[in-house]
């Protein structure tokens, strides 16, 4: 279903969403952008860049109580949920839980993960000013895609906005609401759509990547590529893919926390030992996951293109370039830097 | 300067007194400047020199080894000197090109605010000096120049204030650890943070476990914290810990009249002792 709606319908939508709904949605939090639970219309931003975190967050938590414990005796966490809706999500988020949920709910179901999503209607808002670092173009998404929301907001600018639902409960959502699509309506939206995907420079082939890994797992290649990374946690923490965690017990709290791949002490066993202890290895190891092993594994590359890990990383390490730099058979001399 | 930092960089590469240099150079499409490793004398007209060389390359220092150059501004070389003071570096297999900076500005182009008081635009200590031919642009300098100005908000809270206030910070930590990865002076080959038994931080970001992993890291760099700011460029999430580590300079300063980084036979005030040493923390 598709309908038309001006702002002020568009806000009256979000209100009423606020009445049943926990809203989670962008928020300008102390100069950051972050998604954060909302209960009024005019916090809520319209036309932002992606957020600093990504809405993966509300799905597997930066910390997460499993259970507590006490004298032997274990309490449960309580799973239930009030609906919510996560208002303006971009579409390369939305497609990154569509790549989660082949982590958690494909073959071993994650209650604590299938609880959240069970609960969670996405409300997405379509991308018209991509940034320098944005390439959702090359991984099967683009910035007016549906795909894993239950409606999408596309903005047709002067105040117009047409939506399109891609669930029941989306349907359910637009009805009676607005007015109806007509051609033109249509066609603004596809120049509008075509428009913004030309803004998006940063191409890249990820068909060739998968061979080029696996030729390339020895290439000393590795050892200069990964010369300048400090490595932080900030690439894969702030990647909307990213769901390596963590478990410990915290004072009578069994909790599960991000962890990744960058850490040294990651791989680290209880023996002490440590296979991937180097920095080069575990370097590796993040561009092995995304599109070496995820691509073996599930079919798809693990990566949305939303661009975090390059606007964020501390010495502005372009992993586009890692891979398209890596050469394409073993041999081949790799390149200084 | 760009043409006399390459080619002082291709003489040490030439006459094999260092077999890698540590610079910085623009990214393929020039819109970012990023830390580079140039190892032949064709690769130096990678290196490049402006107002984004915001890095501290001696983080480097530790991981590259053999004989290597580094291309340095006053604050990088402070760190080296903290560096030698701790016996991490040995000073013979280190080449410093220095370079004479007047300011380094962030992504909005605005000064950082370690460079609005800097005193070392002339590095203290180098194997080549690269100076400015034009005349040094002085930055023009505000009321709040002064060294400590920073603190001046901070200090004039209540403690229940202040504490309040770094709550505040302390809850937005995502413990990525960027701070001490690119922290030169975080150098321990296991971090108190990375213990499990005994487990002396909490690991997942919670207030109390961050709180502590904050504020063990401020007291591991008293006295030690040469205030590149690096830290606070690199917080995803906007924590300003130079506020936290330019503190713990001025109660050192205070009570020692020691200001690390910049003598390298100095002995740091934390690894020395004084009979005379005050003592009024002692309650």
């Amino acid at each position: 279903m598709k309908r038309l709606l001006k702002k002020e319908e568009l806000n009256r939508l979000l209100l009423g969403l606020m009445k049943e709904y926990d809203v989670i949605a962008p928020i300008d939090e102390e100069g950051l952008i972050l998604f954060r639970p909302v209960t009024k219309v005019e916090q809520v931003l319209w036309d932002y860049p992606n957020s600093l975190k990504p809405v993966k967050e509300f799905f597997l938590p930066p910390r997460e109580v499993l259970f507590q414990f006490k004298r032997g005796k274990v309490q449960p966490a309580n799973l239930s949920l009030k609906k919510r809706v996560i208002w303006g999500v971009r579409p390369c988020d939305a497609r990154s839980l569509l790549l989660l949920d082949k982590v958690f709910l494909d073959s071993t179901q994650d209650v604590y993960y299938r609880e959240k999503r069970k609960s969670t209607l996405l409300v997405g808002l379509s991308c018209n000013h991509p940034e320098k670092s944005c390439f959702c173009t090359s991984f099967a998404s683009g910035p007016h895609h549906k795909e894993g929301m239950d409606l999408l907001i596309a903005d047709l600018e002067e105040g117009i906005f047409l939506l399109e639902s891609n669930s029941p409960e989306g349907e359910q959502l637009l009805k009676g609401r607005g007015k109806e699509v007509n051609k033109i309506d249509e066609k603004i939206r596809t120049k509008i759509k075509e428009k913004t995907e030309r803004k998006i420079e940063r191409k890249l082939k990820p068909s060739q990547f998968l061979e080029r890994l696996t030729n390339g797992f020895d290439s000393s290649y590795w050892e200069k590529a990964s010369r300048q990374c400090i490595s932080c946690g900030i690439c894969r923490y702030l990647c909307p893919t990213c769901h390596c965690f963590d478990i410990a017990d915290e004072e009578g709290e069994r909790v599960r926390f991000w962890d990744g791949c960058s850490f040294r002490n990651f791989t680290k066993m209880t023996s002490g030992e440590n296979p991937r202890f180097g920095k080069r290895e575990r370097f590796k190891q993040w561009y092995y996951h995304k599109f070496g092993y995820f691509k073996e594994n599930h079919g798809v590359f693990l990566c949305v293109g939303c661009g975090r890990c390059l606007r964020n990383c501390p010495v502005k390490i372009d992993f586009s370039e890692v891979l398209q730099q890596l050469p394409a058979q073993a041999q081949t001399p790799a390149r200084e830097g | 300067m760009l043409e006399q930092l390459r080619k002082k960089a291709k003489e040490l590469l030439k006459n094999k007194e260092v077999e890698v240099i540590i610079g910085y150079q623009k990214s393929n499409n020039n819109s970012f400047t990023t830390p580079c490793f140039i190892e032949s004398e064709d690769g130096v007209d990678r290196l490049t020199w402006d107002e984004h060389c915001v890095y501290n390359l001696s983080l480097y220092l530790k991981e590259v080894k053999g004989k290597v150059g580094i291309v340095a501004k006053g604050c990088d070389v402070k760190s080296i000197v903290a560096l030698m003071q701790e016996n991490q570096i040995d000073r013979d297999r280190i080449k410093i090109i220095a370079l004479e900076c007047q300011a380094q500005v962030d992504q909005e182009g605005q000064i950082l605010e370690k460079c609005r008081t800097c005193q070392v635009h002339i590095p203290g200590m180098y194997d080549e000096l690269v100076r400015s031919k034009t005349s040094p642009s002085k930055i023009e300098s505000k009321e709040s120049d002064k060294e400590y100005s920073v603190l001046e908000e901070l200090e004039a809270k209540s403690t229940p204030e202040r504490w309040q206030f770094w709550q505040r910070q302390f809850e937005k930590c995502i413990r990525c650890y960027a701070c001490r990865q690119v922290c030169p002076l975080c150098y321990c080959s296991e971090c108190i943070s990375e213990k499990t038994a005994p487990q002396w931080i909490l690991p997942s970001p919670s207030l109390k476990g961050n709180t502590t992993w904050n504020i063990v890291r401020a007291f591991h760099l008293a006295g030690r914290c040469i205030d590149c700011g690096e830290c606070e460029r690199v917080c995803p999430v906007n924590i300003p810990l130079r506020r936290l580590n330019k503190k713990m300079e001025k109660e050192i300063q205070t009570m020692f009249n020691y200001v690390p980084g910049l003598d390298s036979k100095k002995k740091p005030p934390l690894v020395d002792f004084r009979v005379d040493d005050p003592q009024e923390f002692i309650r």
